[in-house]
């Protein structure tokens, strides 16, 4: 017997999530079992035992992830997978709501949404934001009590009316409301039979209602996740409608990826002893796949948050060799240059909070280390000046030239790096008539990373939230910060939830494939009070035999030969 | 007609570089060394590209000049002259290739401060530049030179000190065994390498792969009195297509000036810190492990020509340039005086000799012997005599320490300072 194409190279549990297509299926799927490949592979064997593409529909969180997704796809199945709908919940509703009703609508923004509320509540646009804040909630965990009491969110939803405008979470709500009681929106559901939804432990209470909706026209649904993985509760995400599947939907299957191809045996070990404390999960086994090194985890202890720092752009120094002619010349040791293959893109430093991110981005300018900061407020800053510009194109006025419109936009820039760009702006582009060379500087302008994404062609090492980093992977990965209060994290008024907090550090553990690297500090001044910080309680349950610990001390230099200790 | 070009040196917003790096000191130092077209260097770095957008103004030659309103600093008259300024600049590459880490230092010449804007902005996309003057950036050389040709295809990209171990070209560390390993479909656009101060002309004949590159000489200066401790003369009009043309073609490149190999700080293979400088020969002997620290020693630049050769030593291609090795002007003084090179006596004697008989460069290569013994020490002259003649005896440099110059035996300098004293 031949083996099918779309079968080849999948392991027992992969074969078995790909051809499992009638009724319900859980897939649980840990980090780097192959998830994507998994779907992937799934949607192509529903196309080869004769389902239509128009019936397929595949639903993400993200726009990268429904992205990475369709190229995936395409990729694999060529022409025959023209016509999948492979989209988030938000383009689903969209589309949804275009197909059913027929009208055009305003998709109002977050900055619009805040515009209204803001005068709703007073003219403060703290205010606002707090109203934005109630409001998205009573959207997203379905509270109809809210619905029917807040009485700024029923002036809101009249104001949105008027407008004939909708906001993004009317995007999951509405769809779920025609779903009850509109033919139309039945006959749209019904076309869709074999249905996949990506990343189900993040869903939350709406998209929920949504999913049991579609749910009346097939029974053929696959969620696919990893109830370890979850960490939008703050969004009003719920794991347990993860660990409800089976009662949801009865009768389902439950397949577990149980092949690790992405970390090494140790840090897999590591992070499943970690995540085995916790109560509200799937119990699962996984084992790495890849024949590498087992490298101990470093541990690294430092005095405070900028030897953390030093610490972390030394050791990335020590892999990947010496940066300048003046490190050399510094260094007390002749450079020993390896056969090291590494590239600045294979390392990554996940912390926490965002506010941690200063110092360490303080010590990569010092060192002259290309570094990238996803979230970063000069990117931020840049897509505003570039609305800011978009703007002006059709604005005009007589005797006004590039530098001086540009001088306008930049004006509230006060960095060396974005002054520097704006300068480079006008230099290449000033020769042109105004409105082209605004048009050329706005080219160039969306061409900077957009704020929140992850930039996979950009060789440089790279800075985010644990949050940020969940469905990537690096070479080596450092985690900063690991001290308790921070991970995990409480606000002074009340305990966080532990067990959300170490679905995030685990999440952060396993983008590792090679090396993994906590570190914490004694002291931390960028933190709250931050003297006397004690490490991470979660680092007690990894065991001890799959740690190094190598403590730095006050004034110690990190190019100083660590000190060995046992950890407790 | 014949001048002296000095294309790549740094400002002082690169490390470790002097705070007299700056357009004024630049354009001064340019004069007392002889020099009339110099790189801006820099022109990445959002603090010098703004330095030299206000300071200097583009001339007809696709060159620029320092405005009249900031030459001010003090010139002997001997040495004045016109100076121009090439917007240049220096990128570190450090990425990884065919399963290896490469870091390969690349120079940038451009046609105007407009270029160097558009690959400023395109560079930004891929990282920092306000850290260095020369900017480290996750970028593959090849892309580099890829950028600057959509940049302007008047742009020129030139792999700098193409043989030292660690960051560049041909580097023993990490760099490549060939330009077309490195830089594949757009290797025909390299047009030229810069030798570096440890390889001189004659180590690159020995490779028949160069025999249509220029080679070309720069100082790589951090600091005014560096300037010029390499350089090339051309013989054609100043402007930048008349360089650059002469870069490509070797029409009009007339010959570089060079420092003695031996004195780089990459010639030989050794370890600085363990004490240990070898020849080629010795440190394969020792299994390229160093005696003393057990680790990998440096692979200098001689090892590295030889393990790359296709040709004896003394061989020369036809057509090729010809060549002046010198040692500056403020380290032959140093010599004779036997005191530091940046020592107050021999700068001292440096103006008296510069301001009488005209830049450094004429007295180092032209200026009478004679003349140069009326202004001066005898022991100058005869050690200027003797570095013209390559009468020199220098210990090799080895893993960034800079090589020993010694010109004088100690019994040549008891005989002159008898001399002295008779008159």
């Amino acid at each position: 017997m031949t083996e099918n194409p779309i079968l080849s190279g999948l392991n027992k549990a992969q074969i078995k999530a790909v051809t499992h297509t009638e009724g319900p299926l859980l897939v649980v799927a840990g980090p780097g079992t192959g998830k994507t490949h998994t779907i992937v592979r799934r949607i192509a064997y529903l196309l080869d035992i004769g389902v239509k593409p128009h019936e397929i529909l595949a639903i993400t969180f993200t726009n990268r992830a429904a992205r990475e997704m369709r190229e995936r796809t395409e990729a694999f199945t060529g022409q025959k997978g023209i016509g999948i709908s492979i989209v988030t919940f938000h383009m689903f509703g969209l589309n949804m709501l275009r197909h059913i009703t027929g009208r055009e609508f305003t998709l109002i923004g977050r900055d619009e949404q805040v515009e209204i509320l803001k005068d709703l509540t007073g003219g403060r646009v703290k205010d606002g934001l707090d109203a934005l804040d109630k409001i998205s909630k009573i959207k997203n965990l379905f509270d109809e009590k809210g619905m029917e009491n807040n009485s700024i969110y029923q002036r809101y939803q009249a104001i949105l009316r008027d407008m004939n405008a909708l906001d993004l979470d009317d995007l999951i709500l509405l769809p779920v409301e025609l779903l009850t009681r509109d033919e139309k929106a039945w006959s749209y559901g019904e076309m869709f039979r074999y249905i996949m939804i990506d990343e189900y432990q993040d869903i939350n209470p709406s998209q929920y209602r949504l999913i049991k909706a579609l749910s009346r026209f097939t029974w053929n649904i696959c969620a696919v996740g990893d109830s370890d993985q979850a960490i939008y509760a703050f969004r009003g995400a719920d794991v347990e409608n993860f660990l409800n599947f089976e009662r949801d939907f009865h009768g389902a299957e439950v397949v577990v990826l149980d092949e690790n191809y992405r970390s090494s045996g140790i840090i897999l070990e590591a992070s499943q002893n970690l995540i085995k404390n916790n109560t509200k999960r799937i119990k699962k086994d996984i084992h790495a796949i890849r024949e590498i090194e087992n490298i101990p985890i470093k541990l690294i202890s430092t005095y405070d948050e900028r030897a953390e720092a030093e610490a972390i752009v030394r050791e990335i120094e020590n892999r990947i060799g010496a940066i300048s002619h003046f490190h050399i010349m510094q260094a007390k040791q002749s450079y020993d240059y390896g056969e090291g293959s590494y590239r600045f893109s294979d390392f990554a430093i996940l912390y926490r909070t965002n506010s941690q991110s200063r110092k360490l981005k303080e010590a990569f300018v010092e060192a002259g280390i290309p570094f990238k900061v996803i979230g970063d407020t000069d990117s931020r800053v840049l897509k505003q000046i570039e609305e800011r510009l978009k703007n002006r194109l059709n604005d005009i006025s007589h005797g006004s030239t590039l530098e001086s419109i540009l001088e306008e936009a930049f004006s509230s820039v006060e960095d060396d790096e974005l002054t520097g760009l704006k300068r480079n702006l006008i230099f290449a582009y000033r020769d042109l008539p105004v409105v082209e060379g605004l048009s050329r500087v706005i080219d160039e302008l969306s061409l900077f990373t957009s704020p929140d994404a992850f930039d996979p062609e950009a060789d440089a090492v790279h800075l985010m939230t644990l949050h940020m980093s969940k469905g990537l992977e690096f070479k080596v990965v450092f985690i900063a910060g690991v001290e308790d209060g921070i991970i995990p994290y409480r606000l002074s008024q009340r305990d966080g939830d532990d067990e959300e907090e170490r679905r995030l550090f685990y999440v952060g553990m396993t983008r590792a494939r090679d090396e993994l690297c906590l570190c914490y500090c004694e002291n931390r001044s960028d933190h709250g009070k931050g003297t006397g910080q004690r490490p991470s309680p979660f680092i007690k349950e990894i065991p001890e035999a799959y740690i190094k610990h190598m403590v730095l001390s006050r004034r110690e230099k990190a190019k100083k030969k660590p000190r060995q200790q046992r950890l407790f | 007609m014949s001048f002296i070009a000095d294309l790549h040196i740094h400002s002082r917003f690169s490390r470790a570089t002097s705070p007299d790096m700056t357009p004024e000191g630049i354009w001064r130092w340019a004069q007392l060394k002889g020099i009339a077209v110099i790189g801006t260097g820099d022109f990445t770095h959002p603090g010098w590209f703004k330095e030299i957008a206000d300071k200097l103004e583009p001339s007809e030659n696709g060159l620029l000049t320092l405005k009249k309103q900031y030459r001010n600093q003090d010139i002997p008259s001997s040495c004045r002259a016109d100076v121009f300024f090439m917007v240049t600049g220096e990128v570190s590459c450090i990425y990884s290739k065919d399963g290896k880490t490469r870091k390969v230092h690349c120079i940038l010449m451009v046609p105007d401060m407009q270029t160097a804007a558009r690959i400023n902005i395109t560079l930004s996309k891929i990282g920092n530049l306000k850290s260095d003057g020369r900017p480290i950036l996750g970028l593959d050389a090849r892309e580099l030179l890829n950028i600057t040709l959509d940049a302007s295809p008047e742009a020129l990209f030139i792999p700098a000190h193409a043989w030292t171990p660690h960051f560049s070209v041909f580097g023993a560390a990490s760099g490549f065994n060939s330009l077309s390993e490195c830089f594949e479909d757009l290797t025909p656009y390299v047009f030229s390498i810069e030798t570096g101060l440890s390889s001189d002309p004659p180590m690159n004949w020995r490779l028949s792969s160069l025999d249509n590159i220029t080679l070309i000489s720069n100082s790589d200066a951090h600091s005014p009195v560096k300037i010029g401790r390499e350089a090339n003369i051309f013989e054609t009009e100043v402007s930048y297509r008349g360089i650059t043309e002469a870069i490509k073609t070797k029409k009009g490149f007339r010959n570089t000036i060079e420092f003695f190999p031996e004195e780089g700080k990459y010639h030989y293979d050794g370890h600085r810190n363990c004490g240990i400088c070898l020849a080629p020969e010795q440190t394969k002997a020792y299994d390229y492990i160093c005696p003393v620290c057990k680790k990998r020693i440096t692979i200098g630049v001689m090892h590295r020509v030889q393990t790359l050769a296709d040709r004896d030593n003394g061989s020369r291609p036809e057509g090729a340039p010809d060549y002046r090795s010198i040692i500056p002007l403020n380290e032959v003084i140093a010599e004779a005086l036997k005191t530091g090179q940046n020592s107050k006596a021999v700068m001292s004697e440096y103006f008296k000799i510069i301001s009488n008989l005209g830049p450094e460069f004429k007295i180092l290569l032209e200026t009478p012997l004679d003349d140069i013994g009326r202004v001066s020490h005898p022991l100058i002259s005869e050690a200027i005599k003797r570095v013209r003649e390559n009468k020199i005896h220098i210990s090799p440099g080895y893993d960034g320490e800079y090589g020993r110059i010694k010109i004088f035996e100690e019994k040549d300098i008891k005989v002159n300072s008898r001399q002295m004293s008779l008159f």
